[in-house]
C-alpha cells in the first residue's frame, strides 16, 4: 500500500512509473469490464480508457478517501455503464461495487502469495494449472486460451471453474 | 489463507509470477504518452483512412465468427474505410507507368498525402544506371514525401524556432535525408549508424518523445534494426542538446539516403518551354550572370521573368554548346567563354561541362528559344542524372 502511494507520488512528480500500476491492475480490471459489457475487445478498450482517465486525473485522487484500485475500478465501471447506455443496453446488477470487488486484487502478504502459487502448481490435472496461469497471470482471454491450447472455449470455462473449486478446497 | 477474499482476488494479487498482458500494457502506455505529448505541445491529430484497425480486430475473432463476418461484409459493406488518428498523414506512392525519354526513365507516380494535396500524380526522372525498379521508385518517392511530412510537422506542429529549416532542408528545398539504423537502445541514449556507415549516439532526455507510425509510443517500441530520424534543439551539438523526438521511419534506410534520393528526381514541364520535361534539384551552379546587378537581375522565380530549358549536352566547341531537350529540340547556348570566365572569376569548384552532362538553363524571355546569346543567359546549372550518356 505504502509502495503504491509512493508510485502515485512519483508519477505526479513526472517519474515515468505509471506502468507499474497498469501491470498490477490491468488483468483484474479487464475481467471486471468484460463482466459488465460482455465482450473482451470492448472490455480492453474500456479498461485502457480508464487507465488513461485515471492518469490524467491522478492529481485529484485522494489516497485518504479510497484505495487506488477502488478509485480506478469506479472510473472503469462508469465508463462501462456509459458504453452500455450509448448502445441502449442495460445491465441488471444488485450491487456493482460488490461486482467490482470480485476482480479487485487482494492485499495479501508475500508469504500468502507463495503459498497460493504452490497450491496452483499442485493442481491436477496439469491443464487446470495451465488455464489458471493463462487467465489470471498472463491476462489471456477465454478465446486466446482456446486458440493456444486448441480446445473449445467451453472447455476453457469448465476447466477454469473446476480449477478454482479445487483451489478453494486446497486453501481451506 | 484469508477468507475475506474470493479465489479470483487472491489469484490476481500474486505478483512476480505473472506474465502480464504485455500488448495491453504497451498499448495503454503508448496512449498515455500520446495524450501527455498532445497536451504538452498542444498538438492536433489527423484522421487517416486505413483498414488495419478493422483487420486487427477481426483477427481476434473466433474463426467461425470471422468467416461469417467476412461473408456479411463482402455482401453489404464492401469498401467501408476505417480511420486512424495520427500526428501526420502517412504518404503512399505507387508507380503508374515508366517510359524511356531521351536515355532516361520517366515514371508517372501517384502519391497520396504528399505535400498540400490529398492525392496527385507527379513525374519522376530516374537515373537509368541506378537499377531501380518500379517498387524502388515508389519507395524513394514515398520516403521523400515522408520526410517532407515530418519536416512540416516539426515546423508547424512542434512550432520550433528557425533552426529546423536548416536541419531538415537543403538550400533547394529538398528534405535532408538523415535516416539512421538503430544498433542499440540504452537507458539514456541510443546508438545508431547512418547510411554511410558512421556511428552516432543520440542522447535521450525525460522529455524526448518517441513516435512510431505517426503516433506517440514509449521508448520500448524502439528496437535494434529500426530506421529512425530524430529532432534536436541544436543540431550543432546533437550530443549535448535536447533530443525532442525520435521518429521511426516506414522504409529501409537506403530509400532516405541522398544517393537514392538523387536517383529519383521530381520532373515538371520546363518554365516557358512546357513541351520539355525539366528535372528538379539538386543542381550544381556552373554559370551565373554578372552583367546586371542583383537588384536588376530578373528573378528566375518570378513568373514570366525567365524561361527554363533543360537538356543533354551533345556538342561543345569553341563558341557554343548544343543541348538536346526531352522533346528532341536542339538548343544552342553561346556559353563557352561565359562559363569559363565565370568559373575563373568565382574560383569555386565546379562540375565538368562535357558531352553527356545535363544542363538546366535559365534565360531571358526576350531570347530566341533555339539560340541563346551570352547576354541573355541568366543561370546555368549542371545536373548529375546518370552521369555522361
Amino acid at each position: 500500500m505504502q509502495q503504491e502511494h509512493k508510485i502515485i507520488e512519483d508519477v505526479l512528480q513526472g517519474v515515468d512509473s505509471y506502468e507499474q500500476l497498469i501491470a498490477k491492475y490491468h488483468i483484474g480490471l479487464i475481467i471486471h469490464c468484460e463482466h459488465l459489457v460482455g465482450d473482451r475487445d470492448d472490455a480492453e478498450d474500456i479498461a485502457q480508457e480508464a487507465f488513461i482517465k485515471a492518469y490524467s486525473q491522478l492529481d485529484k485522487y485522494n489516497h485518504k478517501k479510497a484505495r487506488f484500485s477502488t478509485w480506478l475500478y469506479k472510473i472503469a465501471t462508469n465508463l462501462a455503464l456509459d458504453f452500455l447506455r450509448a448502445r441502449k443496453r442495460h445491465i441488471v446488477v444488485d450491487d456493482i461495487e460488490a461486482m467490482a470487488g470480485v476482480t479487485m486484487p487482494a492485499f495479501i502478504e508475500e508469504e500468502e502469495q507463495r503459498e497460493l502459487v504452490k497450491h496452483v502448481e499442485s493442481l491436477q490435472p496439469p491443464e487446470f494449472r495451465e488455464v489458471i496461469e493463462s487467465y489470471y497471470w498472463r491476462g489471456q482471454s477465454y478465446q486466446d486460451i482456446a486458440d493456444t491450447q486448441h480446445i473449445p472455449i467451453n472447455t476453457v470455462r469448465s476447466r477454469l471453474r473446476r480449477a478454482k473449486l479445487q483451489l478453494k478446497e486446497k486453501m481451506s | 489463507m484469508n477468507d475475506n477474499y474470493t479465489v479470483d482476488q487472491l489469484l490476481l494479487a500474486v505478483e512476480g509470477r505473472r506474465g502480464n498482458n504485455r500488448a495491453f500494457i504497451t498499448r495503454t502506455m503508448n496512449a498515455i504518452r500520446q495524450e501527455a505529448t498532445i497536451k504538452t505541445y498542444n498538438l492536433s491529430l489527423k484522421e487517416q483512412a486505413q483498414s488495419n484497425t478493422l483487420l486487427q480486430r477481426l483477427l481476434r475473432l473466433p474463426k467461425v465468427a470471422l468467416m461469417a463476418l467476412i461473408i456479411a461484409m463482402l455482401t453489404t459493406v464492401a469498401g467501408t474505410v476505417y480511420a486512424a488518428y495520427r500526428l501526420w498523414l502517412q504518404p503512399e506512392a505507387r508507380v503508374e507507368h515508366i517510359q524511356l525519354v531521351q536515355d532516361k526513365l520517366l515514371a508517372l507516380v501517384s502519391v497520396r498525402q504528399c505535400g498540400s494535396q490529398d492525392a496527385q500524380q507527379t513525374s519522376r526522372i530516374i537515373d537509368p544506371t541506378s537499377g531501380l525498379g518500379s517498387d524502388d521508385i515508389a519507395k524513394v518517392s514515398q520516403a521523400y514525401c515522408e520526410m517532407n511530412a515530418i519536416s512540416q510537422w516539426v515546423s508547424k506542429d512542434l512550432r520550433l524556432g528557425g533552426w529546423q529549416a536548416e536541419r531538415f532542408e537543403h538550400t533547394e528545398g529538398r528534405p535532408v535525408v538523415f535516416a539512421h539504423t538503430i544498433e542499440a537502445v540504452h537507458e539514456g541514449q541510443i546508438e545508431t549508424r547512418d547510411s554511410a556507415g558512421r556511428q552516432h549516439v543520440i542522447s535521450l532526455q525525460k522529455s524526448t518523445i518517441f513516435i512510431d507510425n505517426a503516433t506517440v509510443v514509449t521508448k520500448e517500441a524502439l528496437q535494434p534494426g529500426d530506421v529512425i530520424t530524430y529532432v534536436v534543439k541544436d543540431h550543432r551539438k546533437p550530443q549535448e542538446g535536447s533530443t525532442l523526438a525520435v521518429i521511426t521511419l516506414d522504409l529501409a534506410v537506403k530509400y532516405y539516403d541522398s544517393t537514392y534520393q538523387q536517383y529519383v528526381r521530381s520532373a515538371k514541364p520546363c518554365v516557358g518551354n512546357e513541351q520539355d520535361i525539366c528535372a528538379g534539384p539538386p543542381w550544381s551552379n556552373v554559370y551565373q550572370s554578372s552583367e546586371q546587378s542583383d537588384r536588376e537581375r530578373p528573378s528566375k522565380y518570378r513568373p514570366g521573368a525567365t524561361k527554363q530549358v533543360q537538356g543533354i549536352l551533345r556538342i561543345i566547341d569553341q563558341t557554343g554548346i548544343s543541348i538536346e531537350t526531352s522533346s528532341g529540340r536542339v538548343v544552342t547556348l553561346e556559353a563557352v567563354s561565359a562559363i569559363r570566365d565565370y568559373q575563373n572569376e568565382s574560383k569555386l569548384p565546379a562540375p565538368a561541362v562535357i558531352v553527356g552532362t545535363t544542363l538546366d538553363v535559365r534565360y531571358q524571355t526576350s531570347a530566341d528559344d533555339l539560340f541563346i546569346p551570352s547576354d541573355k543567359l541568366v543561370e546555368i546549372n549542371a545536373i548529375n542524372i546518370g552521369g555522361p550518356q
